[in-house]
């Protein structure tokens, strides 16, 4: 019965990928426009160049704390009434900031939207700055790196950043910075950072809406009609190829290790993307995935494992993350060794290809909600992918060979690889004793205040 | 804002009393199955609790014709996905999978509620409670204030009831489960007279029916389940605990007793909670993070649970010397709101807000299929979307007087404290 369901044949061409409309404005700003009529709804995102490659290393942090500040009151609005005033359009703006970019995420009733971009020029262009908030979210952001001394996420987080990132003066930096270069800011630091970057740099937006492509560029040339005269800086850099390096953070008694193991891999738009995609099925992105099935169906050491990619313009990292019991350690980093050879040489013909198919079917659900769509044409967008690049996918996935996906295991699970691990280190020294790692212990109070690192 | 679009429900019953509902929407290549067992952390036994939550990992450990692994793999494959949650009064599963595969999740689905036992051994339930425990230390146990929320617990409710403990359950317990354990909650519990199965999306009706009645209609063993007083507990005083964790700052929790899920004052509650705290200019964020610059942080959030409901107050204070000031005034301001009630603007902004995120709710169809078992559930009707957004429109400031009267007035609430360790000293 099982067997005859799943024999049925699936629809290869069932999924739609959205085409984007392209729109270039007069100030060289670049609109992607994504129709969907499901609901009255529009979903935006706009992408700055706008990023921690302008901070000093003196101020570590700024471009985040800036991006922080922007709902604190903007125009005739002090931060109660702007507040009040999206939620009284059931508008959210969301500012956020990534090692390249700064981002407004925006949803809004499509009733809504000229309100909606209203609100978004006021907030790019006319940002209050009060003194008494800038004190305050200063002041609360100290408070913090205490408790991020304590909180494993950010401590590995953090010490990944560090060390993955040191040779590039852009991407080296914690986004929050460190104690020791948020205790410098202040309000003139932040205006001058503000208006030199803030207001004249050139951005990219993907919306995806039930309006029409016209009333979308109406809107944007209305409210957001910037001229962008800010150079890009581009830095030379180096990888900071490490071998059989373990970071210990130590957090005493910490019950479990949390361990994050890192590589560097090629960019979003590398040809490599889809068969790289595939590997990480097989190895780590899904309930059944290979590390998944082992290290916790099969042992029982952790209550998840996953594998992904972090893509920047410069630098993308191969992330593999879990959290294990401290009893566990020993066996888990024998089998995750070992399963790391394993899958350099040892796919089967039906593993790969249920792999490959998964893959591409996964598309299916993607484009269900409007947020998923414009989150993944942002990147379209940013690395400037074409309308064919989309319609191709199926064809890039399907012709991906086994050796392909062997070259992404060794390059993904070669020697570069980096350790990470918070938790007890006399505990973790004990139980990685057996594997010959160059083992540096990190001091926390160090990595938080103020970005220290012995490498 | 308006929004008129009818949801068109087809729900009907199997002879052996599995509650099924149909909602089609062909605007997308997909299908999604949720399926709600009226079973949760309140139905652990003394001594096994969090077993409720131990089956929303073994009911992926295969069955009678699925292998351990199948599960994920058969739906993952297929590019769809799947995972399943717990709570103190429901065990929730949802899938998706393209809508040519519909009979593939049916037929999972049934296996599991009808033949788990058959493939359930003591190496599965073995690496199950290993993953469970894990789950634990890695949620509670590791995490900064990670133990708040079961400290509340033990404290407002006496040790035997059935919503005093968290829903993962303790670690000693955690590790206590036996495979008859398992058998005996699962023949109690995991039947059809005790889920309501929401199938949504890109489907026909007539073959679903036909696919539903072929899997699901049929009969199981079950053992009677033990009726649950559930006593309803009063916080007739106020009284705190404090505890030491491994945390930099201290954290202050004030519990009040609160509303039931299906009691319209729950929805008043919400709406509450958001005047408290939601927005820059809510009562207590206002005056305590902006103002004073007191706190760190403050919250508040209604629990409504199916025969319970409590309401927090929770907050950062950046002085341990400013603690008890800072709860006597926080109590005082929340009184004080029948004197100084919102405006109609406040009440309507936050109408609009929870209009518009009624509307975004709506765009995946697994979402949307959850809440109609949620509705049904708590209400017994999946088409409450309407009715929720018809009692929100309705609130006005007698509303919130009534609810500060009734649930706020008598200075009856838990206070729990969680300091740093290092604080156990100066203790």
């Amino acid at each position: 019965m099982l067997e005859t369901i799943l024999n049925k044949q699936i629809n290869k061409n069932i999924i739609e990928f959205p085409k984007y409309s392209y729109i270039q404005l007069n100030s060289g700003n670049e609109i992607y426009h994504l129709k969907k009529d499901k609901l009255p709804i529009s979903n935006i995102k706009i992408s700055f160049d706008i990023s921690p490659k302008f901070e000093d290393d003196n101020h570590a942090g700024i471009m985040k704390f800036i991006s922080s500040l922007l709902m604190y009151g903007a125009g005739e609005y002090n931060k109660y009434e702007l507040d009040d005033q999206l939620s009284f359009y059931g508008i959210t703006i969301s500012p956020y900031i990534t090692k390249d970019k700064f981002y407004l995420s925006v949803n809004t009733l499509s009733e809504y939207i000229d309100k909606a971009f209203y609100f978004i020029k006021l907030i790019l262009t006319e940002p209050h700055f009060d003194i008494n908030d800038i004190q305050l979210a200063k002041e609360n952001l100290l408070k913090y790196f205490e408790h991020f001394k304590i909180d494993n996420n950010i401590l590995l987080s953090a010490i990944s950043t560090l060390v993955m990132y040191k040779n590039h003066k852009s991407y080296r930096n914690f986004l929050q910075g460190f104690a020791n270069t948020v205790d410098k800011f202040d309000e003139n630091l932040i205006k001058n950072y503000y208006k030199n970057y803030f207001t004249n740099t050139k951005y990219k937006a993907v919306i995806t809406t039930d309006l029409s492509t016209l009333e979308i560029e109406n809107l944007f040339n209305k409210y957001l009609n910037f001229n962008p005269n800010i150079k890009n800086p581009k830095f030379d850099f180096d990888l900071n190829k490490l071998r059989n390096t373990l970071y210990i953070v130590h957090k005493p008694e910490a019950v479990q290790a949390d361990i994050l193991i890192s590589n560097y891999t090629t960019p979003y738009n590398a040809k490599n993307y889809f068969a790289k995609n595939i590997f990480n099925r097989i190895l780590g992105s899904s309930f059944n995935s290979r590390l998944n099935t082992v290290i916790r169906e099969k042992i029982g050491a952790t209550y998840g494992i996953s594998s992904s990619f972090s893509h920047q313009i410069d630098i993308s990292t191969f992330n593999i993350s879990t959290s294990i019991e401290n009893e566990k350690l020993n066996l888990t980093f024998k089998i995750l060794i070992d399963e790391f050879e394993k899958v350099k040489k040892n796919i089967t013909i039906e593993e790969f290809e249920k792999s490959k198919e998964a893959y591409y079917y996964k598309y299916i659900s993607f484009f269900d909600k409007y947020k998923n769509i414009t989150n993944y044409y942002t990147n379209i967008a940013e690395y400037n992918l074409s309308n064919e690049y989309i319609a191709n996918i199926k064809e890039y996935i399907f012709n991906i060979t086994l050796d392909n996906i062997y070259e992404e295991a060794n390059n993904l699970l070669n020697e570069n690889k980096v350790f990470f691990i918070v938790g007890d280190a006399e505990k973790i020294k004990k139980n990685v004793a057996d594997f010959n790692f160059d083992i540096k212990e990190v001091d926390r109070e160090k990595i938080i205040y103020k970005g220290m690192v012995e490498i | 804002m308006k929004f008129d679009r009818e949801f068109n429900f087809v729900k009907y019953k199997l002879s052996n009393g599995l509650n099924v509902i149909l909602y089609q929407d062909k605007s997308t290549p997909l299908v999604a199955t949720n399926l709600y067992y009226n079973v949760g952390s309140y139905r652990d036994p003394q001594n096994k609790t969090g077993i409720a939550h131990l089956f929303e990992h073994l009911m992926f450990e295969g069955s009678k014709n699925v292998k351990k692994g199948e599960h994920f793999k058969f739906i993952e494959d297929l590019g769809g996905g799947l995972n399943a949650f717990t709570s103190f009064d429901k065990t929730v599963y949802y899938e998706f999978i393209p809508a040519d595969y519909l009979e593939l999740i049916l037929f999972l689905e049934a296996d599991r509620m009808f033949n788990l036992l058959d493939g359930l051994n003591e190496e599965n339930l073995k690496n199950q409670i290993d993953v469970v425990y894990n789950e634990r230390l890695e949620r509670y146990d590791n995490t900064p204030y990670g133990l708040t929320f079961e400290n509340i617990l033990f404290n407002i409710y006496p040790k035997t009831h059935p919503y005093a403990h968290p829903v993962i359950g303790s670690a000693d317990d955690i590790k206590s489960y036996t495979l008859n354990d398992v058998k005996e909650f699962y023949q109690k519990y995991y039947h059809p007279a005790n889920a309501s199965l929401v199938v949504a999306g890109n489907f026909d009706f007539d073959t679903a029916k036909k696919l539903i009645e072929q899997y699901f209609d049929k009969n199981i063993i079950t053992l009677p389940s033990e009726q649950i007083q559930i006593e309803n507990i009063e916080i007739n005083k106020t009284f705190e605990k404090r505890i030491y964790d491994n945390v930099q700052f201290p954290l202050v929790n004030m519990t009040f007793k609160a509303s039931r899920y299906d009691e319209r004052d729950s929805i008043v509650l919400s709406m509450f909670s958001e005047l408290l705290s939601s927005y820059n200019n809510s009562y207590l964020n206002k005056k305590y993070y902006f103002e004073e610059q007191s706190v760190l942080n403050i919250s508040s959030y209604n629990l409504a649970l199916k025969h319970d409901g409590i309401f927090f107050v929770q907050f950062l204070p950046k002085s341990i010397e400013s603690i008890d000031k800072l709860i006597e005034n926080v109590y005082t301001d929340i009184l004080n709101i029948r004197n100084n009630l919102p405006d109609d603007f406040m009440l309507q902004k936050i109408k609009n807000s929870n209009f518009s995120n009624f509307i975004f709710s709506l765009q995946s169809i697994s979402d949307v299929a959850n809440q109609i078992n949620e509705y049904e559930f708590y209400y017994n009707d999946p088409d409450y979307f309407k009715k929720t957004i018809e009692i929100y429109n309705s609130i006005t400031n007698d509303d919130i007087v009534y609810i500060i009267e009734k649930y706020f007035q008598n200075k009856n609430y838990f206070i729990l404290k969680v300091f740093p360790k290092s604080e156990a000293e100066n203790a």
